[in-house]
């Protein structure tokens, strides 16, 4: 029992020690160890020979106080995106068929910035047609409001003139 | 008191002044603050906000002037305080939409409802620049701030900027304003280019007349959607349309006189002043100010392209067809872009008086700028 506390505390040093060293890429921290599938510019594709609850767990740990961070479940991967002001937006970790951790780190998400802003404009319209459809309905009550006492005072005229 | 101590003294004094430390970031500076205060007294352009602006960047970029720093004991000097309670705090934007809501008459948009559409349709620039500007290598919220810029409206662009990119107000502010005085130059060549002869002589119906009891309700009705869906600019909307049902339903005069004139004026000093002294040559003079600006035209041609192509597309389904010229009036910029759609009418025809009608999207701009705003905040948080 000792034996195992004692090496569950060496490898927590070891681990910590690894992740004071972490580097990063584009701001965003890159898990050390495994290797490098693709490197460019604007992103960055590692492969781990770790579970994927593992890496997760990493990067759980090194954002837990960033409140601009979210974390997205997607089913087969997790997205984690950035809404802060740093150069990175999106980390993507994923499986493999060979069981091995994919971690993508990239700088911007296209698919994410057109999608959303489309929505966005979409959603404009969406306010400003809400608003038209109450303003149409507000001036049909007014203007039927408005029309029932001229047609009382249209009647009432006869019964002044008798 | 001998020579040396007297040349002491002098050295003492001579360090105290900015002399030896002025360089030529701080020339720079104050040539483009010379230049809005040019453009402001000599060309007219905008210069309730122009000139402040412009004394604003001249004045704090001397060395030494204790403006926007902090005292040794963390308490802000003059413009410092200035900039944290108005801008910091999101206090003047608000009260600037105040004034402007006393100012407004939405007759003309609850005479011709449809016309929200096209202020809709006018922040088609707000979108395609937040791409631009991300490909340009600024930030997600850096984006938003810069995109928004296009919608002509320059109180949503301080409280956009404010809220997701800070560091950005300065650029951000002066291009949405400089832009907004430039309306008369920028927009004519993108109506012309997206309309024929045809289109341009359109001439609509006249507007109905609409009553007292509906226009002291459409504050309530528009605070009451854009609270519902978009409740992240309320404080702007809300001041807005708290503005304009004191001046519908007459019964706080000198509320409403305040709110037109004596506030107004009181808050565009404080703004005009602290966003130009955000402009301290250390932060200004880099690229991405540079790119901000090319950006921003980019996105006022957009915009005004978008406002026309939704009346075009609208034209398809409509039996009594809008001049698209009017479209153009959907980027906010009240009354400018208005008047730039009724002086091009007029130019087709001289008897086609536009400016009414234009006034609709005008309006309708401010709110789908303030609209876009909210989506912009509502991605971030």
């Amino acid at each position: 029992m000792r034996k195992s506390l004692i090496l569950i505390g060496l490898a927590s040093l070891v681990l910590l020690s690894t992740a004071s060293r972490a580097e990063d890429f584009l701001g965003a921290p890159v898990m050390p160890g495994g290797t490098t599938v693709r490197a460019g510019k604007k992103v960055l594709e590692k492969v781990y020979d770790l579970p994927k609850g593992q890496v997760l767990d990493y990067y759980k740990d090194i954002f837990k106080d960033s409140k601009d961070i979210k974390f997205r479940d997607r089913g087969e991967r997790l997205d984690i995106d950035e809404y802060g002001n740093q150069p990175w937006q999106k980390i993507t970790i994923s499986e493999n068929e060979k069981g091995q951790t994919l971690v993508v780190i990239e700088k911007d998400s296209w698919t994410w910035i057109l999608g959303t802003l489309t929505i966005r404009f979409v959603g404009v319209f969406v306010v400003l047609v809400v608003l038209y459809g109450a303003m149409g309905v507000a001036t049909s009550l007014i203007m039927r409001a408005e029309r029932v006492p001229a047609k009382k005072t249209v009647l009432a005229k006869p019964a002044q003139a008798m | 008191m001998d020579l040396s101590e007297v040349l002491d003294m002098l050295q003492g004094i001579f360090l105290t002044t900015g002399i030896t430390q002025l360089s030529l970031k701080y020339v720079l500076m104050w040539s483009i603050g010379s230049l809005f205060l040019y453009l402001a007294i000599r060309k007219n352009f905008e210069p309730l906000l122009l000139l402040p602006i412009g004394f604003g960047i001249f004045i704090v970029n001397f060395p030494l002037v204790p403006l926007m720093g902090h005292t040794p004991e963390g308490v802000g000097q003059l413009i410092r305080i200035f900039y944290h309670y108005g801008l910091e705090w999101e206090v003047i934007p608000c009260v600037i939409f105040l004034g402007l809501g006393a100012m407004t008459d939405f007759g003309p948009l609850i005479a011709n409802p449809k016309t929200l559409l096209v202020g809709a349709g006018a922040q088609l620039g707000v979108f395609v620049t937040f791409t631009g500007t991300v490909i340009a290598g600024f930030t997600l919220k850096e984006a938003a701030s810069v995109g928004i810029i296009g919608g002509a409206d320059g109180p949503t662009t301080i409280y956009l900027t404010q809220h997701l990119a800070p560091q950005l107000l300065g650029a951000n502010a002066l291009a949405a304003y400089s832009y907004m005085a430039m309306v008369p130059l920028i927009q004519p060549p993108i109506m012309r280019l997206l309309t024929t002869d045809k289109e341009r002589s359109i001439r609509m119906r006249q507007l109905r007349k609409v009553s007292k009891t509906e226009k002291i309700l459409y504050p309530l009705i528009a605070s009451g959607v854009i609270a519902v869906l978009v409740p992240s600019v309320i404080p702007l909307m809300g001041m807005f349309m708290f503005g304009n049902i004191m001046k519908e339903s007459l019964a706080v005069g000198r509320l409403t006189d305040t709110a037109q004139n004596a506030l107004m004026n009181i808050v565009t000093i404080f703004l005009g002043l602290s966003v130009g002294a955000t402009m301290e040559a250390d932060r200004f003079l880099s690229y991405k100010p540079l790119l901000i600006f090319g950006l921003g035209l980019l996105d006022f041609a957009v915009c005004t392209a978008g406002g026309i192509m939704t009346v075009k597309v609208m034209n398809h389904f409509l039996k009594e067809k809008i001049n698209p010229l009017i479209g153009s009036a959907g980027v906010s910029a009240v009354p400018m872009s208005a008047r730039v759609s009724q002086v091009i009418g007029q130019q087709y025809d001289k008897g086609n008086y536009l400016l009414m009608h234009a006034m609709g999207p005008n309006l309708a701009g401010v709110i789908g700028t303030a609209a876009a705003a909210g989506m912009f905040i509502a991605m971030f948080s």
